[in-house]
């Protein structure tokens, strides 16, 4: 079930009403079971897994508190083993037999890796880190094990951020559950604007500059540079406007029942660079990677070399949780490397520091580097094979005029127009104005309506569903 | 007052799940509600399939999907089989006494396959309709032994994934989203909404439905499948030799394959895409009706409409459907009785 789709706004409907007619107490229940329903649109029987997941969790957790000593890191470890196992499983099998067997056969040995033939268990490296999330907070004593099953079972579950985030903590989540959420009508409103944003994001922005992006990368062999740089620089503008309209419903869904999920996006088309970027894009994934592993491995308080060396091995495994080919790799390699530059080039010289800039147009020269940086990394993300970088690249450099978008003129004035709103909106930080809950009807009337005459409904999935 | 809302939601949002999770329910409803009543009634095939696809205001032409009523035929003693599609059972009255020299009549979809069984002590004969669209995916041999002689009957799961098989089937139906659009959206009282968005995509952007495309003299509606020389389905899919040769091999082998089953006589007849006959286009439609006719290897018999249909195609087919209209299945009837009469 996806969320620009009619089923999950009946589903949600029913959720809502249901949720509100309920008493307190059976509210979390409630949401259990429709998270359930929610999952299961997908494969149904993939719900084993999660629950796996759940029980292993849970139970580690509840010994890890009373455990003393090895025990509890012992303890640790294996609920980590058991959730990476699960991801490695379903996740990097293939791609570990692919490498291997490469490998061995280069040694002129002989491999034969059995084949998996299932499908990738939708959202599973979000729910997964989400759930480790809690035992190592257990772990590090900054929360209490949760006694109750089912109020577990939706930390991982709440279907809002089920398949793509935001990664939750467990902090900020588990005491919501328990809590009780009367109705406030502000905020029930200012939660449907933020779903009417992210459909706005996805279905007008995202979908139709889809159209323009997949007509040129899927026939690189016919392009010319302009065409590809266009591409280039809107798939920046797709992927954002995808991921951070998923994340808007998400948030806005839930805010709706009462419940404040952590933003995911700021702005980060506005970054300075890209430590900044980061700080602004899936800030969830970003600050994950950043308290458990970045700073587990001594973040900045160690010897220079091995600061770069953290910070590229958590690009590394940033691009690998993406997804299970060499060109999220390669993506996580660029993103690490661009950082290292701008740290050695600000250590160098000073007066670079992005933080230390003054002027406005300086301040948007970093920006607009920034972005260019960062869509150019993008093309890994889009490209999963060598031959299509091969082809990219030999189009990157054929003179214009052999290339065309996909769209008509008009249209895609439309789609530069809607990419320059998005921009606007955030510069000029309306999208926060957009979600005060005054003038609630008619933006409700425009929205729809632009949404309905304008959007593209054919059910695209989010980019970010396959992680 | 609000918790009345909120009750009011839920039931609402609830009966909306539960009716388009279920064919059964969805049948109910287009039966009950759409069909009959005055207020609901639906817009998605009154104005035919396409525009019901499309929503483009220019082709909002009232028509019906009514059967023709045509002359009655001498009857014979033949038993006559025919597999076909919505073009036969949505315009020609499937009675045996319509068809020349044929006491009983078995009507066969290619969507609802089963046995063919020919009747003993009589002669049988068997028609296998197709439209062009779908010939290069239909006859073949191994999907009509499948499709018909239950090769293909879906295998019962067991255990875990018989568990995830019936929680799918009881709960979520693979066509939920379409189902959801019709029963919400699938009145005329949309109508407007739905044009207005069709024809500012249209004139702005040069946009209808994905699976529709406007021909090039802007007066029909065209599936898009049958244009796109991409497709094996498309008027215009420039097939290899090996392809014809693979085609005509496949025919031959049906044939056969009804003969030793007990049909004395089979005939294909594959009806030419709109678009072919119609010849809207500036590009010439590849020659697979010619190339069937004239294969040297050719052994069955074929019943070719497309020459009967071309000569007033304006008149015998719909702006606005994928279909013939009346006036272009009543041709084809009669031309199919003159073929049914010859000894």
């Amino acid at each position: 079930m996806v969320f620009n789709s009619l089923h999950f706004l009946v589903f949600f409907g029913w959720m809502t009403g249901a949720y509100f007619v309920l008493g307190h107490r059976w509210r979390p229940y409630l949401l259990l079971l429709g998270s359930c329903y929610f999952y299961m649109a997908f494969m149904p029987i993939y719900i084993l897994i999660l629950g796996f997941t759940i029980l292993v969790d849970y139970w580690a957790a509840r010994w890890i508190d009373q455990a003393q000593g090895h025990q509890r890191k012992a303890l640790l470890i294996l609920s980590i083993l058991a959730n990476v196992g699960v991801l490695a499983y379903f996740k990097y099998y293939a791609f570990i037999g692919q490498n291997l067997t490469w490998l061995v056969q280069a040694l002129g040995g002989q491999l034969t890796w059995p084949p998996l033939s299932i499908l990738l268990p939708i959202g599973l490296s979000f729910h997964t880190f989400q759930a480790m999330s809690y035992t190592i907070e257990v772990y590090r004593g900054k929360q209490a094990p949760e006694r109750n099953f089912w109020m577990y079972s939706l930390y991982v579950m709440y279907f809002p951020q089920l398949v793509a985030g935001p990664i939750e903590r467990p902090q900020n989540l588990l005491p919501q559950f328990h809590s009780t959420h009367a109705w406030d009508a502000n905020r029930v409103r200012a939660g449907l604007l933020q779903m009417l944003w992210g459909f706005f994001k996805k279905v007008l922005i995202a979908d139709r500059l889809a159209v323009l992006v997949d007509h040129v990368y899927g026939d690189l062999s016919h392009q010319d540079g302009f065409t590809i740089g266009m591409a280039t620089l809107l798939y920046s503008f797709q992927i954002y406007g995808d991921f951070s309209g998923y994340s808007d419903i998400a948030i806005g869904a839930s805010k709706v029942m009462g419940i404040e999920l952590m933003r995911n996006f700021n702005a980060p088309y506005l970054a300075k660079s890209i430590p900044d970027f980061w700080r602004r894009w899936h800030i969830s994934l970003s600050t994950w990677f950043k308290d458990y592993v970045y700073l587990s491995l001594g973040g900045n308080r160690v010897p220079l070399p091995r600061w770069y060396f953290n910070i590229l091995v958590v690009f590394v495994l940033s691009g690998i949780w993406h997804g299970a080919s060499w060109n999220f790799v390669i993506w996580g390699c660029l993103h690490g490397l661009f950082q290292i530059l701008g740290l050695s080039l600000s250590r160098l010289f000073p007066s670079l520091n992005p933080a230390n800039l003054v002027s406005v147009w300086k301040i948007r020269l970093y920006q607009v580097w920034t972005f260019v940086l960062v869509s150019l990394a993008w093309v890994f993300f889009r490209l999963t094979h060598l031959w299509e970088i091969k082809a990219y690249l030999k189009a990157l450099v054929r003179l214009p005029g052999q290339g065309s978008f996909g769209l008509n003129p008009e249209e895609l004035c439309f789609a530069l127009g809607l990419v320059g709103l998005l921009l606007w909106t955030e510069i000029k930080s309306l999208d926060q104005a957009w979600l005060r809950p005054k003038g609630f009807v008619w933006k409700c009337g425009l929205a729809i309506g632009l949404l309905y005459f304008f959007g593209v409904f054919d059910l695209k999935t989010f980019i970010y569903f396959q992680f | 007052m609000r918790k009345v809302l909120a009750y009011f939601l839920v039931l609402l949002c609830l009966a909306a799940l539960v009716i388009s999770q279920s064919s059964e329910l969805m049948r109910v409803w287009e039966n009950r509600v759409y069909a009959r009543n005055q207020v609901l009634w639906s817009d998605r095939y009154t104005y035919g399939d396409l525009y019901g696809l499309s929503y483009l205001p220019t082709f909002k032409i009232p028509h019906e999907e009514a059967l023709i009523q045509p002359k009655v035929q001498a009857r014979g003693n033949h038993h006559l089989s025919i597999i076909g599609d919505s073009y036969f059972y949505s315009y020609l009255p499937m009675q045996a006494q319509y068809f020349h020299g044929v006491q009983h009549l078995e009507f066969i979809s290619w969507s609802k396959p089963k046995a063919l069984k020919p009747l003993s002590g009589r002669p049988n004969r068997l028609l296998i309709e197709v439209v062009e669209r779908n010939a290069f995916v239909n006859l073949r041999l191994s999907k009509i032994k499948a499709d018909f002689y239950g090769a293909s009957l879906p295998q019962e799961s067991h255990g875990l994934w018989g568990l995830n098989a019936w929680i799918q089937e009881t709960f979520y139906h693979p066509n939920q989203e379409s189902q959801l659009a019709h029963l919400i959206f699938g009145t005329h009282l949309w109508s407007k909404f739905k044009e207005g968005k069709a024809a500012w995509n249209y004139q702005v952007f040069d946009r209808v439905d994905p699976g529709v495309q406007v021909s090039q003299d802007g007066q029909f509606l065209y599936l898009k499948e049958t244009l796109d020389p991409k497709l094996t389905s498309s008027s215009f899919y420039p097939y290899s030799a090996q392809e014809l040769q693979a085609l005509v091999m496949e025919m031959n082998a049906i044939q056969e394959f009804f003969k030793t089953k007990g049909f004395q006589e089979v005939y294909f007849s594959i009806l030419p895409n709109p678009v072919r006959v119609l010849m809207t286009e500036a590009k010439p439609t590849n020659r697979l009706f010619e190339d069937v006719a004239q294969h040297p290897q050719a052994r069955f018999q074929w019943i070719d409409a497309r020459p009967i249909l071309q000569a007033k195609a304006r008149s015998y087919f719909f702006q606005s459907d994928s279909h013939w209209n009346q006036a272009g299945a009543a041709a084809y009837l009669s031309y199919l009785n003159q073929v049914l009469a010859k000894p």
